[in-house]
């Protein structure tokens, strides 16, 4: 009972309220402000009669919020494309180092001729087999077999240039120092076994200068003279694709056996 | 919805840029706009500014009024959501000046319905308004929302619901809440003195 009276006590307040809210008195507007809203509607006129395009309204072929986000889309799919491109075509290796830089370039191809770069081919399987192959073991040519020759004719690659095309093998490209390193033994080898032209020798030791990219080859030359065989110590320097005999200041000349 | 003859017009010459169509377009509805925008904002400065506003919202965008409303509900949408957003936009100031305000100086009475009202029940009925109003400022926007609407602008449950954009049953049930938390602030500030 207490509950329904509580209810009907509310509704009364409530409409009590109502009631006063409903009597609110309506205010009529300032004067001047019809004036003031005409003002106002003429200057919208006249500003909507010569209001420009704004440059920022999306009109056209790009208002539409897919046709930009497929812009996107396509533009971060080119440029995937063109990053995956640049690293695959080695843009982005690393640079090489001076050190090798004389291997790749004048060391090999640049200062040879093309009738030495044929000869290198030639050369190149000699040096493989005989004087690289093992060189402290000896190194005489002579001594090579038939056999072996056969067997290293087979190992001959068909294009004569490879063994000189050191910058595009792709060991070496990729930082493959000891790569060039090897590609330029070779040649030097090669070109001290011609500087021999033949004659018996023994190596002793072989320096690579980091520095200056000079090849020292130490050797001892066999001589035969009319009544002993006489040696000869002497350095062969190879660097910028030419070799040559170092001047020793005493040349001594000692005889190591006799017939 | 079907508009009046004179109505549908008149729309048509204000569309084609016609101001005197206008001005007689808006003449109908100007006032119950301008009492909405004061019972809202509370400052007589602030509704001539928002009505100003929105009579230009409308003149701009009359060409999207589409009939499915009546005109004036049209622009008291239009009102109402201009007084959100200039609310929004001054919420942190200090609003000093009111309406309510009693002014000393001058004697107003309100007329309460079927009593006639001595001087000295006239005074209490000023001072139960204004407590009333007071209260009124304390409700939630959408709450007071309705109520000036509905109790005080008087706007039919179809009119704030096309004002509002929402069900006519949301309209209904937030103006219950609304008049019962009114009641209950009211009651409980003054719990020695009965509404």
């Amino acid at each position: 009972m207490k509950t329904i009276d509580k209810e009907y006590i509310a509704d009364q307040q409530i409409d009590r309220i109502v009631k006063i809210l409903h009597s609110v008195p309506e205010e009529s507007i300032p004067e001047g402000f019809d004036h003031r809203l005409r003002a106002a509607l003429m200057s919208e006129m006249t500003h909507s009669n010569h209001q420009p395009v704004s440059a920022t309204r999306s009109t056209g072929f790009f208002s539409s919020r897919r046709m930009r986000i497929g812009m996107s889309l396509a533009a971060c799919f080119v440029v995937g494309i063109l990053s995956i491109s640049m690293y695959n075509s080695g843009m982005w290796d690393p640079p090489i180092s001076p050190g090798t830089e004389l291997s790749g370039s004048a060391g090999a191809g640049g200062i040879l001729s093309e009738e030495e770069m044929a000869s290198e081919a030639d050369t190149y399987v000699e040096t493989e087999a005989g004087v690289l192959g093992d060189p402290l073991d000896g190194g005489i040519v002579e001594e090579r077999t038939e056999t072996d020759d056969r067997a290293l004719e087979e190992k001959v690659d068909p294009n004569p240039q490879q063994p000189m095309q050191i910058t595009s093998d792709p060991v070496s490209r990729h930082g493959g120092q000891f790569a060039e390193l090897r590609d330029e033994q070779i040649l030097y080898f090669s070109l001290a076994e011609r500087y021999l032209n033949g004659q018996q020798y023994e190596l002793y030791t072989y320096t690579w200068d980091l520095r200056t990219g000079e090849h020292r080859f130490s050797l001892l030359v066999w001589e035969t003279g009319t009544e002993a065989v006489t040696g000869r110590s002497i350095v062969l320097v190879g660097t910028r694709g030419e070799i040559y005999e170092e001047q020793q200041p005493d040349e001594s000349i000692e005889p190591l056996r006799s017939d | 919805m079907d508009l009046p003859q004179d109505e549908a017009q008149l729309i048509e010459k204000a569309k084609a840029g016609d101001p005197a169509s206008f001005e007689l377009l808006i003449e109908g509805c100007k006032t119950k706009a301008y009492n909405t925008a004061l019972r809202y904002l509370r400052d007589e400065q602030d509704a001539l500014d928002v009505l100003q506003e929105s009579m230009i919202k409308v003149y701009r965008h009359l060409g999207q009024f589409n009939s499915d409303s009546k005109f004036d509900t049209w622009v008291y949408r239009i009102v109402v959501n201009t007084c959100n957003d200039f609310l929004r936009k001054n919420q942190n100031r200090k609003n000093t000046d009111s309406i309510y305000r009693v002014r000393e100086e001058e004697e107003t009475t309100f007329d309460i319905p079927d009593r006639s009202p001595t001087p000295g029940e006239a005074l209490d009925s000023k001072e139960t308004m204004r407590m009333i109003l007071e209260c009124l400022e304390r409700l939630d926007k959408d709450q007071k929302e309705v109520i000036v609407l509905r109790d005080i602008q008087g706007f039919s449950y179809e009119e704030i619901s096309d004002i509002l954009q929402c069900s006519i049953g949301t309209v209904k049930s937030r103006i219950n809440r609304a008049r019962h938390k009114l009641r209950d602030m009211i009651v409980e500030q003054n719990k020695d003195r009965p509404v």
